[in-house]
């Protein structure tokens, strides 16, 4: 039984195996300490297409036909944010890529994503690292165990997507198709604050800060008060993937929480700020077309903000919702799994109409 | 899919519901088998997630009458001339242990007298109506197949159905 609080500050107790893991965590923690800025370098899907194209160059023939897949539906929609033994990912580990492979990988990926989202998707492995010394039940908590996959074959011209997926984590970004991309994108963490060689790490720290200071603002609305409990995000995937997909969404004025509109000044600023902690995450190209889209006046007229439980975001079963036209992003707060008695976070931007490109279920 | 198939599947459902339920994965699965009475049901529901609906903790061995009175208060059918089917509880029984426990509900619902047993509006929201995160998932065992017939969240609690249709 995992000791309270015995994998918040250190990795004293780590297996062999765990060690090596470490070795990952180390490099990746260091790289989260670049972040200073969520502005990418230029580049936009263009270089993303010809990176992808350098990293599957580096594959074996294997590899390569492991890791791209038919542009689909079937395929596409194959994502969880369970840990693998709960839910299977397609395409290829992380962990298993040469060192020459794992450097093509990084390009690629700090093309497709700001830092901010890069850095990210190292300090959730990193976390990952943490509980996986707790791994009793053998469900695959592993830095190493996060998968990539390529939906069609990357291209300067098709649709295709680039999709990153392991425990707490899923980047799904599609390019040249109908409609700029980069959902569905779900992103949790356990724990939510850990320690590694001395340095402190809290994953999702900007969206949660973002995320509390809107909903202390608007809990005192009543309005704002969604109806019934929140034990999840109420629109994530599922063991078999997102087969939810396309997803229904409430509809009407009523039961979706505040209007935005209603809303003062600085309230409607923690909207637009709390967006941006998730839109930011792909690359700056991709953030600055949806931001765009997401603020146009008439879309900003008819989104809602809703809450419900703490507005601290302090214990199990806060829940912040942003629900736009378009924009639909969801925070919840978790018991944690390793340690019943911390907490964990869960949370997903999906867009109504841009989700996997626009080009399925529609 | 063959009904050895569809019995498996079903089997994986409590298990798989019962392996993820320490992530909170919110469903519950509904499976529906019509027969030339009316439909039989079988609902797997994380014990958890009905504990969260009702505010308290859940002992199905004490609590078989209250919970079969809650199931029957959220579970129905009628037909699309809004006569309302009756519902009976043919057993109750929790799978799996500890934090995994599933309820297994088996139900009857059956007809009045003349309604068509092939056309019917099909009602269900045990845990959705107070748990906004949860969702079921419901299928349709027919000649042997297990389909997909349709997902409810709140704030949808019914799925039509016309079988002559499928």
């Amino acid at each position: 039984m995992l000791n309270r609080g015995a994998w918040r500050t250190t990795l004293a107790g780590a297996t062999v195996a765990g060690i090596a893991a470490m070795l990952v965590i180390c490099v990746d923690a260091a790289v989260a300490e670049e972040v200073q800025t969520c502005q990418s370098a230029p580049g936009g899907a263009a270089l993303a297409a010809s990176r992808a194209r350098a990293f599957t160059a580096s594959l074996t023939p294997p590899q390569r036909q492991a890791a791209i897949r038919s542009y689909g539906q079937p395929d596409a929609i194959r994502w969880s944010n369970l840990p693998i033994a709960l839910a299977p990912r397609i395409g290829l580990r992380l962990g298993d890529l040469s060192a020459l492979q794992t450097a093509a990988a990084e390009r690629l990926l700090r093309a497709a994503l700001s830092p901010c989202g890069f850095a990210l998707l190292a300090e959730i492995r990193a976390a990952d690292g943490v509980l996986m010394p707790h791994d009793e039940r053998n469900i695959g908590w592993n830095p190493a165990n996060y998968f990539v996959a390529f939906i069609g074959a990357p291209s300067a011209h098709a649709p295709w997507a680039l999709k990153v997926d392991g425990h707490h984590i899923a980047y799904n970004i599609t390019f040249n198709a109908a409609r700029v991309s980069a959902t569905p994108l779900f992103d949790g963490v356990e724990p939510v604050r850990f320690t590694i060689n001395g340095r402190e790490h809290t994953p999702l720290a900007r969206q949660a800060d973002a995320m509390r200071a809107l909903s202390t603002a608007v809990s005192t609305r009543p309005v704002a008060h969604l109806e019934g409990v929140f034990r999840d995000v109420t629109r994530g995937s599922t063991p078999a993937g997102d087969v939810n997909f396309p997803i229904i969404y409430p509809d009407g004025t009523s039961g979706r929480g505040v209007a935005y509109a209603s809303l003062d000044t600085a309230q409607q600023a923690m909207v637009r700020a709390a967006m941006k902690a998730w839109v930011e995450l792909p690359n700056s190209a991709v953030t600055q077309s949806l931001m765009a889209d997401y603020l146009e006046a008439p879309d900003l007229a008819q989104t809602f903000v809703g809450v419900s439980g703490s507005p601290d975001l302090a214990v199990p079963g806060s829940y912040v919702r942003i629900d736009g036209p378009r924009v639909w992003i969801e925070f919840i707060v978790q018991p944690a799994v390793a340690d019943p008695t911390m907490i964990h976070y869960h949370t997903i931007w999906r867009d109504k109409l841009a989700d996997y490109g626009g080009a399925f279920g529609h | 899919m063959s009904v050895r198939a569809a019995v498996a599947l079903a089997a994986c459902a409590v298990l798989a519901a019962s392996h993820v339920a320490a992530h909170s994965m919110p469903y519950s699965t509904v499976l529906i088998t019509p027969t030339p009475a009316g439909l039989e049901v079988s609902a797997l529901i994380p014990l958890s997630e009905l504990e969260a609906a009702l505010n308290r903790p859940v002992d199905v061995a004490t609590e078989r009458a209250a919970l079969e009175a809650y199931m029957r208060g959220h579970i129905g059918a009628s037909s699309l001339t809004d006569a309302a089917w009756t519902v009976s509880v043919r057993g109750m029984a929790r799978e799996a242990g500890g934090e995994h426990a599933i309820l297994e509900v088996g139900l009857t619902l059956t007809p009045p007298r003349g309604a068509s047993i092939r056309r019917f509006r099909f009602r269900y929201d045990a845990v959705t109506h107070a748990v906004a995160s949860h969702y079921v998932l419901v299928y349709l065992r027919r000649s042997g197949d297990l389909l997909p017939w349709g997902r409810l969240q709140s704030p949808a609690t019914t799925l039509t159905l016309d079988l002559k249709a499928r």
